[in-house]
């Protein structure tokens, strides 16, 4: 894969990537970036390579999407950091290393000496980003987790959900562990600061219970309230409709109380629906300034809800999005990821970053930059490496291990 | 003392309500000189936001200084109150600008240009600045300009369609994507002051919170771009079967739902069998688990045409009797009581969810991947006889009968405190947590306690409250959280200390109301 050089905002900096899923992200975002991110993996390839969904759902290490999203931008390399040879080579890579990224249990790398102590010795400038469930220290450090139990001790699953049902966190990929990688380049990033200010690299102890926990709202803080699941925060008597269907899908949509965001919008909402001759008069004529959840009765919300459903259920998604964009409501419908690749806005801005992959014979568009920047835009640099793709490039040709060692090396599996 | 992370940077601060607010509250806990720009006379949405000291439930409220929403996400901040439609307004903002490093946004797309406040014209005054603005969908395109919030863009993004039960509609989430975007901001802030530390340069950022949100959905974007499938609540769901879901059944009292898992052909052929082989069934679309994932809608509607006209425990009796995996879904107040909880699923994992325990609507999430979990999950719940049954010996036969599992699982936390499985089940090598409440967070937790992730401030008009830490500790850099601003209350600074103003110039200023 021939990579074009670009500079990026963080160009001259070597990433080395052990984590595994927990710490994905970090690296690819730092390789978004312009670093030179090394994914280190264990001989036969990390296990995230063993989660799907698949490429044409064959189950290979090869072929995982979900490895191919999160590890792109990086050149990717074999290495079992157990092994005496293995750390020697690993250490060899720190000294030209400004990041290491490592998700292991608290301990572990301490265990194969390659704790920060250590390698703070070969390398003073070097950043070690730790990322573990619930920190390097403290009563929990050593508890088993996975993204379930890191949304239930956050505080994050207790209000989702409905309130005769059990409490939800969203489904599908752990999306814990993406708000841990991406909070961990975030820290990388304060950290090269501080370095370039003093010359000193350290170590970021990263909590993925508190990184999910950052959104802690403030209802139990100042009220000493437990709001419950489904509710609005507080007992309403009426049933208040806010998922609707339309004619290919569901938008979410109610009507808000308060005198000023909430009547500017329902005003415009009552706009739109009469500019379609959908709006009865009822709707029209209806006194926004005196809409209160906790008071209006559910005949009110009967008459105000009859029009908008009729309204909803004539219309698209896509119809209903351009409209709230005209009329500059806050509203928008439901996308499946189908909506999303088709949108219109991502399309116009070249969202979608091609990339080939040769062996699969095929492209495959990629969410592509997280931001634009006027001089140094954010971009993938490359596709998700194959397993131990790289190996030669570094081993053979930078740290200039003869061939014969490295073939030692590999019988006797540390690369 | 320590000199801090970002000490001598200063940051003009345009933003409002969280997504914004979250960049620079991070750049203030680390030392950085923060200056919220805002109005009196027409306060930021979260300055109005409650929860209110005293529970004053009016939802809009004039006290700009009680909302806990603000005090929250501002901590550390200093405030100035300008009224930026005052052309004067807008030359002091300038001003300040320019003996800033870095400016943050966070207005619909185009509303800092029409205010004078664009790049372009910041870049004159301040060449090397940083400026970031982060709208829903970025600075150009069809939407650029379209206003809205966190609570819409989860919608936009995918997330609310992915989220919930799959007999039910999405549950809401909140404003999901409020915490993922600004953290991508303060990143890509970072990186480019390293770019401008390096080469003298400073730029503009656009970032779109939409693009950036995004990325937390890249797999199952790809999934549909290259495989042709549809993610949604996945709930009992699974990437290894079809049908495989809840469907309607006839109506009983109100809702009636079965839940019908078929994974192998086998299984597939015993389900047409028991629906009566109908000619569809032998359609190509359906032939094998790919094909009929690929046409996995129409597939639903066609079992849903036959699941519609039986009551929910006829279709279970007929698929057990055909050991097709199928149960009925309980609905509504039936739930309530001692019901587990009826999907939540993990493709990976047997238990996996969230199990109710003794006392009121406290819940322990447990996730059971391998057959040595199992064991040790078997050992903390006292190896009751069902345990040895061989259809939870393995993890595919435990998503197999996942529905009865939990049901048998419930039946057991239910007896203890949440805390007390969680206890257990960690002390045995199971993962397990508490379902934790705001209060469990904030005051019950020892390992946030131990990292010091809540800050007790002290608020002249608020009171006591907190302020929450990074998730990051730094070895070198602690940081510190420091109550939020008053409105208003550094104008003199601003205006006396950093731009040179006299005594008589403010007082102008505030008698034109544009110092407010």
């Amino acid at each position: 894969m021939k990579e074009d050089k670009v500079e990026g905002m963080l160009s001259p900096y070597r990433v080395l990537d052990l984590t595994d899923e927990k710490g994905l992200l970090c690296g690819k975002l730092l390789g978004d970036l312009g670093a030179d991110v090394i994914k280190v993996e264990r001989p036969g390839g990390d296990p995230a390579r063993h989660t799907g969904p698949f490429y044409h759902d064959e189950t290979d290490p090869e072929k995982s999407l979900f490895w191919f999203a999160y590890n792109n931008s990086k050149r990717g390399i074999t290495l079992n950091i157990e092994t005496a040879d293995g750390q020697e080579i690993l250490k060899r890579l720190i000294k030209t290393a400004d990041f290491l990224l490592e998700s292991f249990p608290p301990g572990y790398m301490d265990s194969l000496g390659l704790g920060y102590s250590a390698l703070e010795k070969i390398n003073p400038g070097l950043i070690m980003v730790s990322i573990t469930p619930f920190g390097q220290t403290g009563p929990y450090k050593d508890f088993k987790a996975s993204d379930i139990i890191l949304w239930a001790m956050s505080g994050r699953m207790f209000s989702i959900g409905d309130a005769d049902r059990p409490p939800l966190h969203i489904s599908h990929h752990a999306q814990a562990y993406l708000q841990a990688g991406l909070e961990a380049a975030m820290a990388a990033t304060m950290a090269l600061y501080y370095r370039q200010m003093t010359g000193q690299g350290q170590q970021i102890d990263l909590s993925i219970q508190a990184a999910v926990a950052q959104p802690s709202n403030s209802t139990w803080d100042i009220l000493k309230a437990t709001p419950q699941r489904g509710g609005l925060g507080r007992s309403i008597n009426i049933r208040l409709t806010r998922t609707w269907p339309c004619k290919d899908g569901l938008v979410t949509w109610f009507f808000m109380p308060g005198q000023f965001e909430g009547r500017r919008r329902n005003l415009a909402f009552v706009e739109w629906l009469d500019s379609k001759g959908m709006a009865d008069d009822f709707l029209k004529e209806f006194d926004w300034d005196a809409l209160d959840y906790a008071t209006v009765t559910q005949e009110t919300m009967d008459r105000l809800s009859e029009p908008t459903a009729k309204f909803f259920l004539a219309h698209t998604k896509l119809e209903l999005l351009e409209g709230a964009v005209k009329h500059r409501i806050l509203f928008y419908p439901q996308f499946t990821t189908t909506d999303i690749l088709e949108s219109a806005q991502l399309a116009a801005r070249g969202y979608w970053a091609e990339m080939e992959h040769p062996e699969l014979g095929t492209t495959i568009a990629y969410p592509g930059a997280f931001a634009h920047a006027s001089e140094t835009p954010p971009r993938i640099s490359r596709r998700a490496p194959l397993i131990g793709e790289h190996n030669e490039e570094i081993y053979e040709k930078e740290l200039c291990i003869p061939r014969e060692e490295l073939i030692a090396l590999k019988q006797a599996g540390v690369v | 003392m320590e000199k801090k992370l970002l000490e001598g940077i200063r940051v003009v601060d345009f933003t409002t309500v969280i997504a914004g607010p979250l960049i620079t509250k991070t750049m203030a806990a680390h030392g950085a000189e923060v200056i919220k720009i805002e109005r009196r006379s027409r306060p930021g949405l979260f300055r109005l936001f409650g929860p209110y000291k005293d529970d004053i439930l009016r939802p809009f409220n004039p006290w700009v200084n009680r909302g806990g929403s603000f005090g929250m996400w501002n901590t550390g901040k200093l405030s100035a109150a300008l009224n930026l439609t005052h052309a004067r307004g807008v030359e002091i903002a300038k001003q300040l600008v320019a003996l800033a490093d870095i400016v943050v946004e966070n207005f619909a797309g185009g509303v800092m240009n029409k205010m004078g406040l664009g790049y372009e014209e910041l870049k004159k005054v301040k060449p090397d600045i940083i400026m970031l603005s982060s709208c829903m969908q970025g600075q150009t395109g069809p939407h650029s300009n379209h206003p809205g919030y966190g609570t819409q863009l989860v919608n936009l993004s995918g997330f609310s369609n992915i989220s919930g039960w799959p007999d039910r509609e999405p549950a809401g989430i909140g404003p999901y994507t409020d915490y993922i975007a600004p953290r991508f901001s303060l990143m890509a802030i970072m990186a480019a002051l390293d770019y401008r530390r390096r080469t003298g340069k400073g730029q503009y950022i656009d970032l779109s919170q939409y693009e950036s949100s995004l990325h937390f959905m890249a797999p199952l974007i790809l999934d549909n771009e290259v495989n042709g499938r549809v993610a949604t609540r996945m709930g009992n769901r699974s990437l290894y079967a079809a049908p495989h879901g809840a469907y309607p059944c006839r109506d009983r009292h109100k809702d009636g739902w079965c839940a019908i898992a078929v994974y192998t052909d086998e299984e597939w052929e015993s389900f047409c069998r028991v629906i009566g082989n109908p000619a569809w069934t032998r359609e190509a679309k359906f032939s094998s688990l790919q094909a009929r994932r690929q046409n996995e809608k129409e597939l639903d509607r066609l079992v849903e045409e036959w699941t519609i006209n039986l009551l929910p425990e006829d279709v279970t009796r007929r698929m057990r009797e055909a050991e097709v995996p199928a149960d009925e879904l309980q609905t509504g107040d039936e739930l309530s009581e001692h019901r587990p909880q009826v999907k939540h699923r993990s493709p990976y994992a047997a238990p996996h969810g969230a199990y109710r325990c003794r006392w009121e609507d406290r819940w322990c999430a447990i996730a059971v991947y391998t057959d040595e979990e199992w064991e040790s999950f078997c050992r903390v719940i006292g190896n009751p006889a069902w345990t040895t049954d061989p259809r939870f010996a393995t993890l595919e036969e435990r998503k197999e009968n996942e529905e009865e599992l939990d049901r048998l699982i419930a039946a057991w936390t239910v007896n203890h405190s949440a805390e007390e499985v969680m206890s257990m089940m960690q002390t045995a090598r199971v993962a397990a947590g508490i379902v934790a409440s705001g209060e469990d967070t904030m005051e019950h937790d020892p390992q946030l306690k131990h990292r010091h992730l809540f800050w007790e401030l002290e608020h002249p008009e608020i009171g006591n409250y907190h302020g929450v830490a990074p998730s990051f500790i730094l070895s070198k850099c602690p940081c510190e959280i420091k109550r939020a601003p008053l409105m208003g209350e550094h104008n003199e600074y601003v205006l006396k200390e950093i731009l040179g103003m006299s005594d008589d110039e403010v007082n102008e200023l505030i008698s034109k109301g544009v110092v407010e």
